[in-house]
């Protein structure tokens, strides 16, 4: 397959997810929804399920969803709740929620209201996830979990099935790290927008096909010359860059997305599932391995340190910190961010966004007055 | 000469001198002193000999008196938003220097958390330690759908102490005092039910207490739950309330005609307009979680049952439960009605809010209002729209009577 091709295919995936979902309900697949922030999506596929991202809609006009919360809760779970009252999910047969903050835990009991119908499965991740207890903790909630979804399905999942589920997503993880390193080896090889719908159409797609088109599309972006390149290398922190006009306006202005950090993107594959002693296990000792996660306890407050390695791995020349309104988590930890990004002697820009926001015109004069200011700066700097 | 016996009020204030006094000379005792949450099983700290000091008490305090401006603005300055929970800009603007006019905390040598009523803590204490360099422990007490906390749970909880109790020994550089943490265990379950005893008394009709105090009287339920003192001072509540109402008097003035749930924390800086507004209307607040939420009772040298009683509070629940401890107050203390804060800092107790005010109402008719507000950002809090609801919910009351 082209190149473009393979995006197309990617693209087509991300633009049309209710489709897909009631293809796979035509096929009598059972469809299990995703919702933010981790979820064992291997459980899923090795149950035979399809699993299908619960990220919101993009630009969502709210209304009902008043009904549950007030006016300070983030986008992301406003219109999670918008969409599920208006039967978004109705094709749904359960949906995974986790209470990785104080927002998702209320979501996880409102969303039972807003859509009766949609059978929540709930995830108990361990903020202590470093102690022996934890993963202990994790095994069992993971069996409840894996118990329920057997149920939904009518099949069980085996040893063998999950093995295969675990390796899947972990060959599906390792093409996504292989491309994003690509991208910063190669700035402007695609636009912003691509390389979110190449990323985002993991959690839309059969993760069979969506491995094989990623390894695919890198053998291809592996063949291209480096492209001319004068522009800016970007590093991205926060919850996502949807709306997606962010990332066109970051296209016009010259930025390229060089690396991030993001909660739907990079966060949700940059760490494998280990060995372990059987697969359960695995699946719980894969969030051991996480450094400075901020949705997680963090006694040594690491996220800033590891914004910075990869910054300088990525030879960023700016960060862009994306703070979805309302999300805490990501709000106590800006400071310490900028102060991280700064002594390196890179600038940040702090861009308030919505995922329901209409109007375009704040970000883009914010976004093209960081590109002049860079440029400038840049400029300054070859002079001297 | 027989020292003559202080009445609750300046009972109040020697333990709380003592209290302060205690936590500015630990370091010349030679203790070591610890910030931790609300609802942190102080039990393991007190057996360790370390003095705990709340910095969301100071935050309340520093709210009731006027004098949270400052560091919010410090929090700001130094990048955060005003979005956040003002508890925590407080905090986080407090601790760029340890200074205010009204009242103040030492410095601590560590910061534990425990995650059974505020999930953002974890966060906020997370950048107390990286600020100050110190150690940081988490007791992960998980949300529970389940309606409350499960095996599973409780098991990793267990594990968690455990674990708190290797660091501390290592901290504290001398083996945990399990004597002592048996002692402690007794007193904070005296404590416990000393406080649920006093705090009762608003169930009688009409109250001999006035339910504002309850917002008074529970700082040392809060600050001091491991002390003899504290217990006493409880029973003397309890005392003079018994005396009231066997005079038939009540510490509230006015008109108990109207008998008010108040759902949330308080708006600290405007305690007195709220207190006057719903006085003016007849209203006496007698319902509230917070006789539930601080008497934190177990069996005695039972870790698994402290395990239980700390992963139990009201505020990391389900839905249902959330429904059904609101339902529990209003009917325990025979409510005619409810007030809710919204409250723009506290998203665990507002986001599940409008579906508990709901289900609430269709359980017990009861009439409610609802009210935009903030536990300690004066900015947050409009006195006018506070007035036009309690004088719509004292309509509606009235209302409802005259069905």
């Amino acid at each position: 397959m082209e190149k473009s091709e393979i995006i197309r295919e990617m693209q087509h995936a991300v633009a049309h997810i209710r489709e897909t979902v009631h293809e796979k309900k035509q096929e009598g697949k059972k469809v299990i929804g995703c919702a933010p922030i981790f979820v064992p999506e291997e459980l899923v596929i090795a149950s035979g399920a399809f699993p299908v991202g619960i990220w919101g809609g993009q630009k969502v006009s709210l209304s009902g969803s008043q009904e549950y919360f007030p006016p300070f809760a983030c986008s992301v779970v406003q219109s999670i709740t918008e969409l599920s009252m208006k039967g978004t999910y109705d094709d749904v047969d359960a949906i995974m929620l986790t209470s990785l903050c104080d927002t998702l835990k209320c979501m996880s009991q409102t969303i039972q209201l807003s859509a009766p119908k949609l059978q929540p499965i709930f995830i108990k991740h361990p903020q202590n996830y470093r102690l022996e207890c934890a993963v202990e903790y994790m095994v069992k909630e993971l069996n409840r979990v894996k118990e329920e979804l057997e149920e939904v399905t009518g099949n069980k999942i085996t040893e063998e099935s999950l093995k295969q589920a675990i390796e899947l997503c972990n060959r599906d993880r390792r093409a996504l790290l292989r491309f994003k390193k690509l991208l910063a080896e190669k700035p402007g090889i695609l636009t912003n927008h691509e390389r979110h719908d190449v990323i985002k159409s993991r959690l839309y797609m059969d993760r069979e096909r969506h491995a094989q088109l990623m390894e695919e599309l890198n053998e291809k972006l592996e063949e291209e010359p480096v492209p001319a390149f004068d522009g800016i290398r970007l590093y991205v922190c926060g919850v996502m860059m949807e709306p997606v006009e962010l990332l066109d306006i970051l296209d016009e202005f010259g930025f390229a997305i060089v690396g991030d950090e993001l909660v739907q993107e990079s966060r949700q594959f940059r760490y494998m599932v280990p060995e372990g002693l059987s697969q359960v296990e695995r699946l719980a000792r894969q969030i051991q391995q996480i450094r400075g996660e901020a949705f997680l306890y963090d006694p040594k407050k690491e996220r800033d340190d590891v914004i910075a390695e990869e910054c300088k791995d990525v030879r960023a020349d700016a960060v862009l910190f994306s703070l979805m309104k309302f999300c805490d988590t990501d709000e106590y930890d800006y400071p310490w961010v900028r102060d991280a990004v700064q002594a390196m002697g890179l600038p940040i820009l702090n861009l308030e966004i919505e995922q329901i926001m209409q109007s375009f015109e704040g970000a883009r004069t914010r976004l093209q007055a960081y590109a002049e200011q860079i440029k400038s700066r840049a400029a300054a700097r070859q002079t001297s | 000469m027989s020292e003559e016996k202080l009445n609750s009020k300046q009972l109040l204030a020697k333990l709380q001198a003592e209290y302060m006094d205690d936590l500015y000379k630990a370091h010349e005792r030679g203790q070591k002193i610890a910030w931790v949450n609300g609802l942190f099983p102080q039990e393991f700290l007190e057996a360790m000999d370390i003095q705990v000091a709340y910095p969301e008490n100071l935050a309340a305090t520093l709210g009731a008196k006027k004098g949270v401006t400052p560091y919010l603005d410090a929090c700001e300055a130094l990048g955060y938003s005003s979005d956040l929970c003002s508890y925590t800009r407080l905090g986080l603007g407090y601790q760029e220097s340890f200074q205010s006019d009204i009242s103040n905390i030492p410095r601590p040598d560590i910061i534990l958390n425990c995650t059974n009523i505020c999930g953002l803590c974890v966060k906020w204490f997370e950048n107390t330690a990286k600020r100050l360099q110190i150690p940081y422990i988490l007791i992960d007490t998980p949300f529970q759908p389940e309606y409350d906390a499960t095996e599973n749970d409780i098991d990793y909880i267990v594990g968690q102490f455990k674990d708190m109790i290797r660091q501390l020994e290592e901290f504290c550089g001398r083996p945990f005092d399990y004597e002592k943490f048996s002692r402690v265990m007794k007193t904070s379950r005296r404590v416990a039910k000393a406080w649920k005893r006093a705090t009762d008394y608003v169930q009688n009709m009409p109250s001999p207490m006035d339910g504002f105090n309850m917002f008074n009287y529970m700082i040392l339920a809060v600050c001091c739950r491991g002390k003899e003192s504290t217990a006493d001072y409880y029973d003397l509540i309890a005392e003079e309330m018994e005396e009231l109402l066997q005079k038939g008097e009540s510490q509230f003035k006015g008109n108990q005609r109207h008998r008010i749930m108040w759902e949330g924390i308080a708006v600290w800086p405007y305690l007195g307009q709220n207190y006057k507004t719903m006085k003016a209307n007849d209203m006496i607040m007698i319902g509230s979680f917070y006789p539930a939420e601080w008497c934190v009772d177990y069996e005695q040298d039972d870790i698994r049952s402290i395990a239980r009683a700390y992963a139990n509070r009201p505020p990391i629940g389900s839905l249902q439960r959330q429904i059904d401890v609101r339902c529990d107050i209003m009917k325990c203390t025979n409510c005619d009605g409810a007030l809710y804060h919204v409250n723009r800092s506290c998203k665990i107790l507002s986001f599940m809010q409008p579906a508990v005010r709901k289900a609430v109402y269709e359980k017990n008719h009861k009439p409610y209002v609802t009210f935009d507000g903030d536990q300690t950002d004066p900015g947050g809090f409009s006195p006018a729209q506070f007035e036009t609801r309690v004088q719509a919910l004292r309509e509606n009351l009235e209302a409802a009577a005259k069905e």
